[in-house]
């Protein structure tokens, strides 16, 4: 399981992590794609956005050490971190494959340990996206032709609104993959004592939930009495 | 019996109420029907068969019920309520079509005169679109670039055209929507439209006539494109027997659509005037006024009758093939007079059947058993057998049929259900008549004619749902009327044509007027076809032109010896280069494309006291040629408002003067 995480971390970053659906009135029944990647790539409709940017003066970020896929703006707001964004994936993916090679005494551990590092990674991401888009958001250009567009904070997953454009943030291929590797661990934490196989996965789950749920109803009666 | 006020309000309430009622069952009903689309198929299937015994299918049934004001619903109701007619083709006529929502067809209608093509939607009778032809056009940007003024010069130049029939490819009967062709009466033209891109991408001049005025492709596939010479002149026309109008001449004109050359001519006896296609590839058919060969009034309507001229198509072209002909002005001319040897043979290239009396119209009925010929002078239809032409020893038994159908009959377009629909231009009516009994009936009898409906006024062409084609609709009927009168609020003396949209689809009920629309002058024909015949592009494909595809950061300037060649794009809000400097009396030549990937963002690029207008439409590139002479400094801008910050959208043209201008500065 662990193996199989530690792959599927490499392969996300083959494919954009991370997309943004926008539509507007005046892109009749169009919906224009943006699709970022795990390093400074963007894909989709880079051309129509970056000039819809340009009005209210919010660019495509400046990674600072590497050169993009799409034009830097002058005033772009730095997020250096992009540019080490695939150094957090490989440092996992070989995190998991150090655990996958561990001897059967130790994996045990050491898999629920990585497992919490890995979901606590994972939040922290999330939140430092979402700290650097509030920056982002806060910081246009003072120099854009548009007037009267306040700052705003585009939200990591899900929707917003900015003048009359509609934007929708939600993961992309790459985030689903990585979403998958994580539940494959939590999946390998949860099974690793267990003697089943994939094939007898549907049998084994509800008896899995139910040693759970028969762990937390124990533990409630011992604390009652 | 005495009629109070009082009991005559009382009636009117009545009827209202009863109409009210009729309204509200017809709701629940569709709305039943759409509740039942969730529900068991046996559900479904009952709905169908009850809503099927009111003639109707859901659909229709469905646009009724949503239709908005109560008069609408009201028209819809009548032709509910009816029932009978060809329940497949049976439609309310309902014909609002609410904001946002698109119409059914496309028409597509001549602009006469003014040299364009309007596109119009039905029902609704909104302008959709206009198609610039023969013209310069600025909106469109037609004749400003090098492209399409190089089109219009080598097509003879001239600066205006007179459009008249719009006919669309066909593939197998029913048209494709690859291609529009319409004739120039003014001058010898034939235009092709390209459908993709609803714009006209190649004139051909035709030698040896003075202008086309009839046009039809040779269907069902449209292998050529034929065009009527409507004036007699000498051929070749330089001077020589200017008045002997005996060795004046008409030919009719074979094109190939593709190459758009011209490929052959036929000469002819009188003058050609409307022309139609039978449907198997076999003959094209031309009525033929002025057998006289008059050159006025009086002698061009000397005599009781003239012809349908039948083109036997794949004779002519043995006859091409065997070297039967002169060529003139580099086109081969077939001898196709009555008098021609190429007749004497067992299978003519030409046969010249007699009609009453200056026909005018001609058309093929859908099934391509008819050729109806509209008789103008005389009030009948001429009802051509095409299969008895080559089986009968004199050419007038193959009419199988003459209504009687008014006065003034024009041209004749059919419903698909075996009826068609004559105009009367003299009695300001559309006649409908059954084509069989036509044929049964005696020649000259009235009672063919199923019903007339006055229309406003004086109709020339009326044109029903893809009656041009093997599969007309049955639902719509256009009459394109020559006068308005009183029909609009007054606009100076020159007033508006009127072209009037009749439901044809409800027989029981009959044709109903439904829409009164002013147009500016003059369509003369449509071409009406179902919006799923068509697939025009939104944008264009850089694979379609030949100029080189101008992207973001490929702006170039070359200059060579008091030549400027630029190379440069535009996008919202900007063009590559910010300006551009160029010697005064330099050949400038500015190469453009609109680099824009969303549909609808046009550009132009204009440069004020250059005349310079270059329009230019999504992924669109375009090149315009012109001599730097006046210097000074030139705001080149968009002419379309593509955005916010569009008036921003504009770069300077710099010329520099040769001299450098005197005297100091004012200011």
């Amino acid at each position: 399981m662990a193996l199989l995480s530690g792959v599927l971390m490499i392969v996300s970053l083959a494919f954009p992590v991370w997309r943004i659906i926008l539509t507007a009135p005046q892109y009749a029944g169009r919906k224009l794609y943006v699709r970022l990647y795990a390093y400074p790539r963007i894909t989709g409709d880079v051309r129509e956005v970056s000039g819809l940017n340009k009005y209210v003066g919010f660019h495509f970020p400046d990674p600072v050490y590497l050169e993009p896929n799409y034009e830097v703006a002058e005033t772009a707001y730095a997020l250096p971190e992009w540019s080490i964004g695939p150094m957090f994936f490989v440092v996992l993916a070989i995190g998991a494959f150090a655990i996958s090679l561990s001897s059967d005494a130790t994996i045990a551990r050491r898999l629920k340990l990585y497992f919490a590092g890995v979901i606590a990674a994972f939040v922290g991401l999330l939140a430092w996206a979402q700290v650097r888009l509030y920056q982002v958001g806060h910081n246009l250009d003072e120099s854009a032709p548009m007037a009267g567009v306040e700052g705003f904070t585009p939200p990591v997953l899900g929707g917003y609104q900015i003048a009359n454009i509609s934007g929708n943030a939600w993961l992309d291929v790459g985030g689903y993959l990585l979403a998958v590797a994580v539940i494959l661990l939590g999946t390998g934490v949860v099974f690793r004592d267990s003697e089943a196989t994939i094939r007898e996965l549907p049998e084994e789950l509800p008896r899995v939930f139910k040693k759970g749920r028969d762990r937390i109803v124990n533990r409630i009666a011992t604390r009652s009495t | 019996m005495v009629f109070t006020a009082e009991s005559q309000n009382a009636a009117v309430n009545l009827v209202s109420a009863v109409e009210t009622a009729a309204i509200n069952l017809i709701r629940t009903m569709s709305h039943e029907q759409s509740k039942s689309e969730t529900d068991a198929e046996t559900d479904s299937n009952e709905d169908r068969f009850f809503l099927r015994d009111l003639g109707v299918e859901r659909r229709d049934f469905m646009k009724a019920g949503m239709a908005a004001g109560a008069a609408t619903s009201l028209t819809g109701c009548t032709g509910l309520l009816g029932g009978g007619g060809d329940e497949q083709r049976a439609a309310s006529a309902d014909y609002e079509v609410p904001p946002g929502e698109h119409d059914d067809y496309y028409a597509f209608l001549s602009g006469g005169h003014s040299g364009e093509i309007r596109v119009y939607g039905l029902p609704s009778m909104r302008q959709l679109m206009r198609i610039p032809v023969f013209g310069r056009e600025s909106a469109r940007g037609h004749g400003y670039d090098d492209k399409s003024r190089e089109m219009l010069e080598e097509a003879g130049g001239y600066t205006w055209g007179d459009t008249h029939h719009p006919r669309l490819s066909q593939t197998g009967g029913e048209f494709d929507g690859r291609w529009l062709f319409i004739n120039d009466k003014a001058n010898p033209r034939i235009a092709r439209v390209n459908l993709k891109y609803f714009q006209t991408d190649a004139i051909a001049h035709v030698p040896n006539t003075q202008g086309i005025h009839g046009v039809t492709g040779w269907y069902p596939d449209t292998e050529l494109v034929l065009g009527n010479g409507e004036f007699r002149v000498p051929i070749p026309n330089d001077g020589r027997n200017l008045e002997d109008p005996d060795k004046y001449r008409s030919v009719y004109t074979a094109i190939d659509p593709e190459s758009m050359n011209v490929e052959w001519q036929v000469l002819v006896d009188g003058n050609l005037d409307n022309s139609d296609s039978g449907k198997n590839g076999r003959y094209t058919f031309s009525t033929c006024y002025n057998s006289e060969e008059g050159v006025d009034e009086q002698g061009m309507t000397a005599d009781d009758r003239d012809w349908v001229v039948a083109f036997d198509i794949p004779r002519i072209q043995d006859a091409v093939e065997n070297g039967e002909y002169e060529v003139v002005n580099d086109v081969p001319i077939v001898d196709g007079r009555q008098g021609s040897s190429l007749n004497e043979a067992d299978r003519p290239v030409t046969t010249y059947i007699p009609v009453p009396k200056n026909p005018h119209g001609v058309s093929v009925t859908p099934d391509g058993k008819y050729a109806c010929a509209s008789g103008k002078l005389s009030p009948t239809v001429s009802v051509i057998d095409i299969e008895a032409i080559d089986e009968v020893d004199d050419p007038e038994e193959a009419i199988a049929g003459r209504p009687n159908v008014g006065t003034g009959p024009l041209h004749t377009a059919y419903d698909g259900r075996g009826q068609a629909y004559t105009t009367l231009f003299i009695d300001s009516q559309v006649a409908k008549w059954d084509i069989e009994q036509a044929v049964e009936a005696e020649l000259g009898s009235e009672d063919p004619v199923i019903e007339k409906i006055d229309v406003h006024y004086s109709p020339g062409h009326c044109q029903a749902a893809q009656s041009y084609s093997t599969d007309p609709t049955g639902d719509w009927l256009l009459a394109l009327n020559k006068f308005s009168q009183d029909r609009f609020l007054p606009t100076g003396p020159y007033h508006p044509e009127n072209d009037q949209l009749i439901y044809i689809g409800d027989d029981e009920e009959g044709m109903q007027l439904v829409k009164d629309t002013p147009s500016y002058a003059e369509p003369h024909d449509a071409t009406i076809a179902h919006r799923d015949r068509l697939d025009p592009a939104d944008i264009w494909d850089p694979d379609d032109y030949e100029l080189d595809y101008i992207d973001s950061g490929e702006s170039n300037i070359e200059r060579d010896d008091g030549r400027v060649y630029i190379e440069t794009y535009a996008i919202r809000n900007q063009y590559g280069l910010s300006d551009i400097t160029v010697q005064e009396g330099d050949e400038v030549t500015l190469h453009v494309t609109n680099i824009e990937t969303a549909k609808d963002i046009s550009h132009s690029v204009v440069i004020p006291e250059y005349d310079i207008n270059l329009s230019l439409a999504p992924q669109e590139t375009r090149k315009v040629t012109f001599t730097a002479d006046n210097p000074g400094v030139f705001w080149m801008y968009c002419g379309y408002f593509c955005s916010a910050l569009h008036l921003e959208m504009r770069s300077r043209l710099l010329v520099e003067p040769e001299d450098e201008p005197e005297g100091p500065d004012p200011f």
